[in-house]
Parts: structure tokens; C-alpha cells; sequence
């Protein structure tokens, strides 16, 4: 029986090699020559195999660097908000009031996600550009005299751009979530007392909360290393960190960009960190 | 028990879209009693319970508790408190949030809700649970959680929808036992609803039977029992045989009953005439078994063979094989259980035992 | 009561239609428009219809080339990553305690960062090893990423399959082989279609792996990026591809979808 059960055991350590290897390959080995060559001194196109903290001193003290990471919180944040904000209402309307149109809306909410993102990101300047089509509208309606720049090449287009991209994303799991919340539940809140609002605040709320989480690692996670949407649409304001990471890596210059990408996966990991304390290691693969 | 009605529900009708779920249902409910709505499932009583409670509103007809007309009033602002199929415990919280819910949604004082929260689960006898998750709980602690939940804020009438159906037989059982103590120490009003006809007997003081959107029958669970009136509840509530008989012969309130071959004695109040058709109910429990032919007054006695029998604990049940080739079900209780298949029987009952039923 | 619920009901059904159509729905509408606009500019203005764009996408053989690239890489990500990720779903599932949570992180971590790390951090691997950028280290970092995803989108379908069925078969006679073959692989089929066909359509849509990894052959997004901008002429060609994207694949989510052989959630 006990050697039954062995033999099981061995079998799934050995069907488990080659996931661990290849992460371990692609993934771990990268990360810690990465983490190796951010701690070399900041040269162009040679790594020079020399301890030392200067990139790392430079991440937290040069102003351009803080500014921009302040930068990538706000739209990143902002964007989070927003989508919760925009999202969840449909959601609820979905999975809560109408689940008959709910389930045929998911498939036109999953249609658009099939373009390139980059090209939509291309379409929406002839909406949001310079002469795009809301400077139009608004300038022939008399509110504006000249076209505004501010909708495009700004933070405010990427978080436009970002919202367009990330929505179903959102909606999704809200709706998987509000969808799990059986009737009943309501019944008996509304059975002992409660008002609609006390009912959304006291039930509704506290239960999407893992779609929330999921939320956190689908969207925002994610965003913070968004390159290729403010380096389109950002222009100035609208800078992020991935832009810097990349303009040190196309310009060779390996170790500040891996210092860079070094100190962004730990603010990630210690924001999954803190998402795990709170729902859990099931949190990663439950949805 | 005083006959003072403290729920009255008036001719309700509830269509959902093409489906008429309950086709005129009127009933009264005394005040402090246990009542218990039987029938299975799509008979119409849950959808009676939600009526009650607030959540569905009847497509025509009223509801009264203590005479105020509540048919149109939302839940919150009814006396009434329903414990939910499948529980529905709130699964974000612990015992006592879950508990103190319906008391903190209408603001009262921390102090006072902590006071009954303890009072309640004390009631129940889960205190000692108190800052569990719910999730954490066993089937038979939720149960509790839900019931000390619908009870702490004093409902005039607790209304049950099938909440034991989920566990198993042995937890169930012991819950019986517990509600009934529960309802007797709380002494409101509780209407069960269930489909189990062991549980409606256990539980009730009275029992109303449902079927396809009416309330066939309504009485003391002995009355419904022993007099079923139709032959539904017959064969829904304990098991009995039917017979499919002919009025022959009428005598004032005894009647004779032709029935496949053989000649059956019927007593019935019922003003019946010679040539139309009868059911008749017989309890297997009401049939004696006899390997000499008895020779009793007032018993109707037929011979035929054993030809099955089953153990069930207590007792045993023959299936027996008549001279006129219809099978008739016989429980005797083990102990007396001396026959084997294949043996010549003797089977009798008490006239008065065999009841006729309306179709 | 009723009035404020149906007034709750209206004013959401609005807004859910509207924002879809009118907030989701806009660039795509813009790139079909566009498609079919016989300028070769994006701007607000009807030149009459063309189908110029659609004839002009098959003769640029770099364009081809890179949709080409993408299916692939996609396809070679997906049967690689699909072949890798089942034991670790079932490892996960079945199993708990310290070890299972340190297991779930390790393959977890790579899920959980931005794609810039997995791109960048790749980018540097090969260099320092010496291996030239092409397709295939392209692909080998797509599947750094996939495997967890497939692991996501496997293990909470693994979750509501009793293990029992499985001793069945064994206790039937069965080998593991057998029993994966005839009991464990009808059950998670369709699950495992799902995560195929997410796994592929994420992998031919990738870019910022993609623009770290690939050496002079493109995938479609990193040729996309290399036209955005710099080439404007062609971006009518791009809508033209996209469209023809958007309905091919739309078509194909529908019958699937219709066959009940992929769940949308």
C-alpha cells in the first residue's frame, strides 16, 4: 500500500521536471543575471563586471526617474479606478438583471479584444487627435475654438487607451463573480431587513472582492510595465516606466535598464504579496 | 392550544409567465402552532412560503397577519422570517456577524445586539462558535446559524423552505428533535415546508398536504394521516394499498364493495349508490396476518401466499399474493414477523381501517 | 418600490449599451471605416469606398511574412506549453501543504509580473549566452508566460473532477496511461481546448515579449509597431489585415462557442 502510494508520488515529481526546468531556465536564471548586471557600473554597449549600487542609488534619488515612476502610479491607478468604476455597473447589470442578454453580451465584449491592441491604440487618434473627430465635434458645437492637444500625446490619452484596452477584462470577472452569488443570499439579506442600498454595501460589495484580485493581476500588474501605449499616445505627461526601461535598452546602456526592470518586478511582487496575505495562495489560480 | 389565527391567507393565485404555480390556496394558521406544507416538488409551497414572507407577490389574493392586510408590504416590513433552502448564510461572515445582521441593518446599540447574540446562539447551543467563519461550520452548525439568525429579531412566524434537505439522515433526525425544542421554548409560529413525508410527521402539529397549486388537505397530522381524503395523499403520506373497487350493496353507513373477485366491507359517511366506483385505502400497518382463518366480526379476511418479504428494522414488510391474484402490502413488526415466503396466509382488517377515497 | 427598480433597470441597460457601442465598439467601427476609405490618411473625412486596402495587404510579402511568424510561434507556444502545464494543474489541484504552496509560487511568479520583465530579462539571457534572436527565442519566452496560463486556466476545471473516477478505472484495470487516455482526457478535453485556443490567441498577439525576443523576422504586432507611426501610407493596409482578423476569428469564437466545445468563462 505505503509503496502504491510512492510510486504515485515519484510519478508526479517526475511529470513536475519539466515545468520546473524550464522555468527555472527561461525565467529564474534570467531574473538573476538580470539582477547580476543592474548591480554593474551604468556603461554603454559593454558590461563591466564591477559590484557596485549606483544604479540602484540613482533609481532613488534622481528626480527624473521619481517623477516618472509617480507618473506610471497615477495612470496606473487612475486607470484601476476607473475601470472599476466603469466596469462594475455592467457587470452588475449583466449577471444581476438581465443574465439572459449577459451571456450574449460577453461574446461581443470579447470581439474587439481580438485587434491588435497597438491598432487600436492607432484608431483611437483619429477619434481623440488633433484633428480627430471629438476635436471636431466640439469645435462645430461651438465649445472650442481650436483643436485641444490635451487628448491625445498626454496621460490622459494612455489612460483612455488604457481603459479601451483593459474593460472586458474587468467586466468578466465581476460578472463571473456576481453570477456566483446565488439568489438566496439576497433573499435572506432583504428577508432580514435590509434595504437595497444597506444590501449592495453590507453583501454585494465585500463579495466581488476576489474579483477585485483578479482584477489587480489581470489589468493592474500588468499596466505598470506598459510600454508600447505611452510611448504612442503619452507624449510628455503621459511618460511611464516601461518607456524609460526601453530607451536605456535599445540604447544598450543594460544596467541601468535592468536596475530599472529589477526595481519594478519587486514593486509587483510585493503588490502580489500583499494580494496573496489577503486572499490566499488559492488567489493565484482560482478565479 | 387556543384557536387564535395569527396568519390568515385569502384565495391566492400566482402565474409565472404560462405556469399557474398556486391555483387558489386559502388557509389559516393558529397562533404558536407548527405547521407543515407537504407536497412534492412543483406542488406550488415554496412558492406559497415566498408569498408569505414578501419575496413573490401573488397575482391576486391577500395575505393578513393579526388582521393587517400585508400583501403588498415589502419583506423588511413584515413579521415574518425565512430560513432559506440552501441556508443562505452569508459566506463573507462569522457566526455572530451573520447572526447580529438583521439587528445592526436596523442600527441598534452594540450592546443590546451583543446581548442577544448570546441569547440566541445560546438558544441554538452553538455559543461557543460565535467568531467561526460560517464557512468553517458543519451542515448541522449552519442550520443553527440560520435559524438563530431568523430568530433573533422575533419573528411573529418563521418560515422554513426545505432546510434539512442537504444533510444526511442520522443529522437530520437529531434536528428534528432540536426544532422541536427550539419552537416549543420560542413558541412562535413556524411553517416547515417539505417534501419528506417522515419529516412532516415527526415535526408537525398540523400538516397541509399540496399538490399541483392547491392545498388538497389541512388538519392534525393524525387526522391527515388516517383520513386522507384523496388518494394522493394517501399514497403520498406513509405507504398504503389502494383498491380499485365497485359499490355493490349499501346498508346506512356500511357498504359492501366488490373488488376483483372478492367482496369488501367499507364503512363511510359518504352518501354512496350502488354501481359507482371506489377507492379504498388500506395501511399495511392496519393488515393482520393469521396463519388460521380468524374468525372476527367486522373484519374483512382474505387468503393468499407470501411471496416476498423485506426487513426494515422494526419491522417487516410482506408482500402478499391474493386468490384473486392482486398483491397486497402487510407490515408486521419484527418480532412478530414469524412467516416466510412461500407460506399460506390469512390477512384481515378492521372494517373501519379501510378508508375510501374521492379520486 | 417597483418604479425605483425599473427606473435602476433603465438607466443601466442604457448605460451598459451605450458605453459598449459607443466606448468599446468606437475604434473598432473607425478601423473597419477605414478599411474601406479610399485615403490612405486617418482623417475625418468620407473619400468614397475602396477595396484598394484588402489587394494591397496580400502583395506586401513582409506583412504575410509576420502574420505567417505569428501563427508559428503560436502554434508551437501552445503545444509546448499545453504539453509542459498539465502535470503542475494536476500537481496543484490534488495535492496540499508547504511544498504544493512553494511549488504553486514558483510557477506563479512569472504570471504575476509585467510582461516588460519576462521580455527584458530574456532579451539580456540571450545576449549573454550568445544565442541569436530569432523565432524560436522568441517563442521560448512566450512560453515562460503561457505555462502558468495554462495552469490558470486548467486547474480550477481540474478542481471539480473527482479523483475517484480515476481509482475507478485503475481498480478496473487500467494503466495510468490507459486511465489518462480514456477517462482523465474526455473529461478535461474541453477545458483544455479553452485553454488552447486563449493560449494561441494570446501568443499570436503578443508584443512586448515578442519585441525583446525576435531577431530580423517579425510577428505581426512587432511589424504593426514598426509601421505605427513612422509609415503612415500603409496603416490602411493594417485596418484592412484587421478586419479580416476580427471576422475570421469572430466567426470561428461563434461556432465553437455555438458547439459547446469553448466556454467563454
Amino acid at each position: 500500500m505505503k509503496t502504491e502510494v510512492d510510486v504515485k508520488r515519484i510519478r508526479m515529481f517526475i511529470s513536475n521536471i519539466p515545468s520546473i526546468l524550464y522555468i527555472l531556465i527561461l525565467f529564474y536564471i534570467p531574473i538573476v543575471i538580470l539582477l547580476a548586471i543592474s548591480f554593474t557600473p551604468p556603461r554603454k554597449f559593454i558590461v563591466e563586471w564591477v559590484f557596485t549600487l549606483e544604479n540602484y542609488v540613482n533609481v532613488f534619488t534622481n528626480p527624473n526617474y521619481y517623477r516618472i515612476l509617480l507618473n506610471t502610479f497615477w495612470i496606473v491607478i487612475v486607470a484601476t479606478i476607473m475601470l472599476i468604476i466603469i466596469g462594475f455597473p455592467i457587470a452588475y447589470y449583466l449577471a444581476r438583471m438581465n443574465r439572459r442578454l449577459g451571456a450574449k453580451i460577453l461574446y461581443f465584449l470579447i470581439i474587439p479584444v481580438e485587434i491588435n491592441y497597438l491598432i487600436r491604440v492607432y484608431a483611437w487618434k483619429v477619434i481623440l487627435g488633433e484633428n480627430g473627430f471629438l476635436n471636431l465635434l466640439l469645435i462645430s458645437l461651438g465649445i472650442i475654438e481650436k483643436p485641444l492637444t490635451i487628448f491625445f500625446y498626454s496621460w490622459v490619452a494612455v489612460v483612455i487607451v488604457l481603459i479601451h484596452e483593459w474593460l472586458p477584462y474587468v467586466i468578466v470577472p465581476f460578472y463571473v463573480n456576481l453570477v456566483g452569488i446565488s439568489d438566496e443570499i439576497y433573499d435572506a439579506a432583504m428577508d432580514l431587513g435590509a434595504t437595497r442600498l444597506q444590501i449592495f454595501r453590507t453583501i454585494t460589495l465585500p463579495l466581488v472582492k476576489p474579483a477585485i484580485l483578479t482584477i489587480v493581476f489581470l489589468v493592474t500588474i500588468p499596466s505598470l510595465g506598459e510600454f508600447a501605449i505611452p510611448y504612442l499616445v503619452g507624449g510628455q505627461s503621459g511618460i511611464m516606466l516601461g518607456v524609460l526601461i526601453d530607451r536605456y535598452l535599445s540604447g544598450f546602456q543594460l544596467a541601468i535598464g535592468a536596475a530599472l526592470s529589477f526595481f519594478l518586478l519587486v514593486i509587483t511582487l510585493i503588490l502580489s504579496m500583499i494580494m496573496i496575505k489577503i486572499f490566499g495562495y488559492e488567489a493565484l489560480y482560482t478565479r | 392550544m387556543s384557536k387564535d389565527i395569527v396568519l390568515r391567507v385569502v384565495d391566492i393565485w400566482k402565474r409565472f409567465g404560462q405556469v399557474e404555480a398556486l391555483k387558489g390556496v386559502s388557509l389559516d394558521v393558529y397562533r404558536g402552532e407548527l405547521l407543515v406544507l407537504l407536497g412534492p416538488s412543483g406542488s406550488g409551497k415554496s412558492t406559497l412560503l415566498r408569498i408569505i414572507a414578501g419575496l413573490e407577490y401573488p397575482t391576486s389574493g391577500k395575505i393578513y397577519i393579526d388582521g393587517e392586510d400585508i400583501t403588498d408590504l415589502p419583506p423588511y416590513k413584515r413579521d415574518t422570517s425565512m430560513i432559506f433552502q440552501h441556508l443562505a448564510l452569508f459566506p463573507h461572515m462569522t457566526v455572530y456577524d451573520n447572526v447580529a445582521y438583521g439587528l445592526k441593518i436596523r442600527g441598534i446599540p452594540k450592546d443590546e445586539i451583543d446581548r442577544r447574540v448570546d441569547e440566541v446562539l445560546e438558544l441554538v447551543r452553538i455559543r461557543h462558535l460565535k467568531d467561526r467563519k460560517v464557512t468553517q461550520l458543519s451542515g448541522g452548525q449552519q442550520q443553527r446559524v440560520a435559524i438563530a439568525r431568523s430568530l433573533i429579531l422575533h419573528p411573529k412566524i418563521l418560515l422554513l423552505d426545505e432546510p434539512l434537505g442537504a444533510l444526511d439522515l442520522k443529522l437530520r433526525k437529531e434536528l428534528h428533535i432540536e426544532l422541536r425544542r427550539i419552537h416549543q421554548e420560542v413558541g412562535n409560529t413556524w411553517i416547515f415546508v417539505t417534501h419528506d413525508q417522515e419529516e412532516a410527521l415527526t415535526l408537525a402539529d398540523r400538516i397541509g398536504v399540496m399538490n399541483d397549486g392547491k392545498l388538497i388537505q389541512i388538519g392534525d397530522k393524525w387526522d391527515v394521516y388516517e383520513q386522507p381524503k384523496t388518494r394522493f395523499v394517501a399514497e403520498f403520506i406513509g405507504e398504503t394499498n389502494i383498491f380499485e373497487c365497485r359499490v355493490v350493496e349499501v346498508y346506512g353507513d356500511r357498504v359492501y364493495a366488490e373488488w376483483r373477485g372478492l367482496k369488501l366491507g367499507v364503512k363511510t359517511d359518504r352518501e354512496v349508490k350502488p354501481g359507482e366506483s371506489m377507492y379504498l385505502s388500506v395501511r399495511p400497518e392496519y393488515i393482520g396476518l393469521s396463519k388460521d382463518k380468524p374468525s372476527n366480526e367486522g373484519y374483512n379476511i382474505f387468503h393468499g401466499m407470501i411471496t416476498d418479504e423485506v426487513f426494515r428494522g422494526s419491522y417487516v414488510m410482506y408482500s402478499i399474493k391474493l386468490d384473486n391474484g392482486e398483491m397486497v402490502k402487510v407490515t408486521v413488526l419484527s418480532k412478530d414477523a414469524e412467516y416466510d415466503p412461500g407460506d399460506e396466509i390469512y390477512l384481515y382488517w378492521r372494517v373501519d381501517k379501510g378508508v375510501p377515497l374521492k379520486e | 418600490m417597483v418604479k425605483y427598480d425599473r427606473l435602476i433597470r433603465l438607466v443601466l441597460s442604457g448605460y451598459t449599451i451605450f458605453t459598449i457601442a459607443f466606448f468599446i465598439y468606437l475604434p473598432i467601427a473607425v478601423i473597419y471605416i477605414y478599411s474601406v476609405n479610399d485615403t490612405p490618411y486617418f482623417i475625418p473625412e468620407w473619400r468614397g469606398f475602396t477595396l484598394e486596402w484588402f489587394m494591397a495587404a496580400f502583395r506586401r510579402r513582409d506583412l504575410i511574412n509576420s502574420l505567417y511568424n505569428s501563427v508559428l510561434i503560436a502554434i508551437f507556444v501552445t503545444a509546448v506549453s499545453m504539453a509542459i502545464a498539465i502535470p503542475p494543474s494536476f500537481y496543484i489541484v490534488r495535492s496540499r501543504g508547504r511544498i504544493k504552496n512553494i511549488f504553486l509560487l514558483y510557477m506563479m511568479i512569472p504570471f504575476v509580473i509585467p510582461w516588460i520583465i519576462i521580455g527584458i530579462s530574456s532579451y539580456i539571457f540571450y545576449w549573454y549566452i550568445g544565442m541569436p534572436k530569432s523565432l524560436l527565442t522568441a517563442a521560448l519566452s512566450h512560453i515562460v508566460y503561457s505555462i502558468p496560463l495554462v495552469v490558470t486556466l486548467l486547474a480550477p476545471r481540474l478542481y471539480t473532477m473527482d479523483p475517484d473516477i480515476e481509482n475507478a478505472s485503475m481498480d478496473l484495470g487500467a494503466d495510468p496511461i490507459q486511465t489518462f487516455r480514456y477517462i482523465v482526457f474526455p473529461q478535461i478535453f474541453p477545458a483544455m481546448l479553452s485553454a488552447a485556443v486563449i493560449t494561441f490567441a494570446w501568443s499570436f498577439d503578443n508584443f512586448i515579449i515578442s519585441y525583446y525576443t525576435l531577431g530580423d523576422e517579425l510577428t505581426w504586432p512587432v511589424w504593426v509597431f514598426s509601421i505605427l507611426g513612422k509609415v503612415p501610407r500603409i496603416m490602411p493596409v493594417i485596418n484592412a489585415v484587421s478586419v479580416i482578423i476580427i471576422t475570421v476569428s469572430s466567426i470561428a469564437l461563434y461556432i465553437v462557442v455555438k458547439k459547446g466545445l469553448v466556454r467563454l468563462i
